[in-house]
């Protein structure tokens, strides 16, 4: 996906202020304690209302900045999809099926979708680097890593 | 005399087998994040923080402080080979130091980068030395008051000095203060943004954060942009440099360790500000400075030294005053406090086998790096042929197992996951997530600092101003903001007088 860069830096300016504003909301609900003694809101709500207003400076600069046409920058390359998806898959199977399958799983999508491999040269690359780091983590360095339900 | 017993108390703590081993283990390691273009000394010691929780603090302090030199050392091999900096720091060592290595002189320049590394580093774990203790002794005497001045003069000066836009830095270092008030109030314990979680109430795993902003968005960015690349290969013999390099780059080292010294205290990218610093000054006092980036030996003899020689001064805040001067030392200061150890004046009187057995550890790995990174560059030159396809899934494999090794919590998978995301669209934008780190780390301290020092004066607010180092802080503070208004202002003044003329 290509965007403009300044429209990226208006989503994240608008992203921003409305964490800030968030921010300086709920902390206007916590115990503010005195501008002599501060409680627990009052650094939150100062750094909200901090937030609000940097955010706001960033998006005037931005809108203000005039200038020749701008280059788009790429955001989110299918590689960059695949391995975020591939992340949050490992997270949600790591402690569900064990560490030897989530781990294959999770080397052998990311080499069929990233290195040149074909699908069964990717299954036996995850599957020696599945060996090599339960040797290296559980073996050499001792970590726990949650074993497989399965009885293989 | 006194320091000389404690130096070889260190030297008996870094002698011993496991600590040797680990200490090479980190330069090892840090030397081939440094040679990798895309994994600098931040993702290097992010990616093996979670490994270290096993060890004992003192090893694991001193296998990742080999891993925050080493990559100094390592980023250099791939400017003058490849003309890629292996990290930000070895930037303007690619315009010599590849110019020489194009005319079949690549040994020389590798070989007097590594002179400069060992000297720079090797002098700057003397000054560690002998500033680090009578300024914890100073440090010992300061209130909170004059701490939150600190604290607050580090984050401007951070701010100033960050790479990008002044306020874009501003809006990181807010949300680094913000995502730091997370979890329980330091001093009432009352829940702040926990939204009912227990999980929450310790605050979001820095590490996991950190992890993800540097790491994780480190290889997203670097999948973007597979290229292959040219090497050239050195021989062993080809290395020796001739008298006359030699002579040539002495004075370039002896300044580039004074530069880099005094750059290393600065909070921000001190590392990479040092070596620019010393390329304009070494062109400046050349009498050949028109053949500046056409393979001058100073070129690349300053600015090696210079960002080696920061890593010893950049120690000195982190352990006297539990301040990260650069954003590689933030993960150093949070491997100090998940080891127990609490970084500040104490840290001398404390935990001296920590402190010292690092300093001596840090002799030593200078000497092992120098081993290292002469007749095994070839070795390490080879892992830039191993394609970025292969080496990703391995990175991301070690990030995935050390950070579940923390908490064996696989929510933090998740969140490394989030926050690379995260880090990978703002550094697209040209937000720079160093500060937010230092932030987060810094946030929590100020907080305290801040209404400790009211509490204690009763709600008076003139407690901040009040006290010699409170007035020092603050003034420095001031000093600094009438210094990048003015700048600013001349900036505003010239850019439209430019553009009437224009008109």
């Amino acid at each position: 996906m290509n965007v403009r860069p300044r429209r990226l830096e208006l989503t994240i300016a608008a992203i921003i202020f409305a964490l800030g504003a968030l921010m300086a909301g709920s902390a206007w609900h916590m115990p503010m304690g005195t501008t002599s003694l501060p409680g627990p809101g009052f650094l939150p709500l100062a750094i909200g209302i901090l937030l609000t207003a940097t955010s706001l400076t960033v998006a005037a600069r931005c809108a203000m900045a005039a200038g020749p046409a701008e280059e788009p920058t790429l955001l989110g390359h299918r590689f960059i999809v695949v391995t975020f998806a591939a992340l949050l898959g490992v997270a949600w199977l790591f402690e569900r099926v064990g560490f030897p399958i989530s781990i294959f799983l999770f080397m052998f999508v990311l080499l069929v979708a990233l290195s040149p491999l074909n699908w069964w040269r990717a299954a036996l690359s995850a599957a020696a680097a599945v060996a090599v780091s339960y040797v290296f983590f559980g073996v050499v360095l001792g970590l726990n890593l949650p074993r497989t339900p399965l009885p293989f | 005399m006194e320091t000389i017993d404690f130096v070889m108390q260190g030297f008996a703590v870094a002698l011993r087998p496991e600590n040797l081993l680990f200490g090479f283990v980190g330069c090892l390691w840090g030397t081939i994040v440094g040679v990798i273009p895309g994994l600098g000394p931040l993702t290097g010691l992010t990616l093996l923080l979670p490994l270290t929780f096993k060890l004992d603090p003192t090893t694991a302090i001193i296998m990742l402080s080999g891993i925050f030199y080493g990559a100094m050392y390592g980023g250099s091999t791939t400017s003058i080979l490849v003309r890629i900096p292996g990290e930000a720091a070895s930037i303007i060592t690619c315009m010599d130091g590849y110019a020489m290595a194009r005319d079949g002189r690549a040994g020389p320049a590798l070989m007097i980068a590594a002179i400069g590394s060992f000297v720079g580093g090797t002098a700057s774990v003397i000054g560690l030395m002998l500033f680090a203790p009578p300024l914890a002794d100073l440090m010992l005497q300061v209130g909170p008051s004059a701490e939150f001045g600190l604290m607050l003069l580090a984050l401007l000066i951070l701010s100033f000095v960050s790479q990008g836009s002044p306020v874009k830095t501003a809006v990181m270092v807010l949300i680094g203060l913000a995502i730091a008030t997370i979890g329980l109030d330091p001093l009432t314990a009352y829940p702040r943004f926990t939204f009912g979680s227990v999980r929450l109430a310790d605050g979001i795993n820095f590490v996991a954060m950190a992890l993800g902003l540097f790491g994780v968005s480190e290889i997203l960015l670097n999948l973007e942009e597979i290229t292959k690349v040219h090497v050239i290969r050195p021989t062993l013999r080809s290395l020796t440099p001739r008298w006359k390099d030699l002579k040539d780059s002495a004075p370039a080292i002896g300044r580039g360790t004074v530069i880099g010294f005094v750059f290393g205290f600065i909070p921000g990218i001190s590392h990479v500000v040092s070596t620019f610093v010393s390329y304009a000054v070494e062109k400046r006092l050349s009498n050949e400075p028109e053949k500046f980036g056409t393979g001058k030996i100073e070129g690349v003899a300053g600015p090696e030294t210079a960002n080696n020689a920061t890593t010893g001064s950049a120690m000195i805040p982190l352990l006297v005053l539990g301040i990260p001067a650069i954003p590689a030392t933030s993960i150093l200061l949070s491997a100090l406090l998940i080891h127990g150890v609490q970084p500040g004046p104490q840290i001398v009187r404390d935990h001296p086998d920590v402190f010292w057995g690092l300093i001596a550890s840090m002799y030593i790995g200078n000497i092992m790096l120098l081993i290292l990174n002469l007749p095994l560059v070839g070795l390490f030159v080879n892992l830039l042929r191993v394609p970025y396809a292969y080496l990703a899934p391995g990175v991301l494999l070690v990030s995935v197992v050390g950070i579940y090794s923390v908490n064996a919590n696989t929510t933090e998978i998740a969140i490394m996951a989030v926050f690379g995301v995260i880090g990978y669209v703002l550094r697209k934008a040209s937000f720079d997530p160093a500060p937010l780190l230092l932030a987060i780390v810094l946030g929590d301290r100020m907080e305290i600092s801040l209404r400790r020092a009211l509490m204690i004066s009763d709600g008076d607010w003139w407690i901040l101003v009040q006290g010699a180092m409170s007035k020092i802080f603050l003034g420095a503070l001031l000093l600094l903001l009438v210094l990048q208004g003015s700048t600013w202002l001349l900036g505003f003044r010239r850019k439209n007088a430019a553009e009437i003329d224009k008109i």
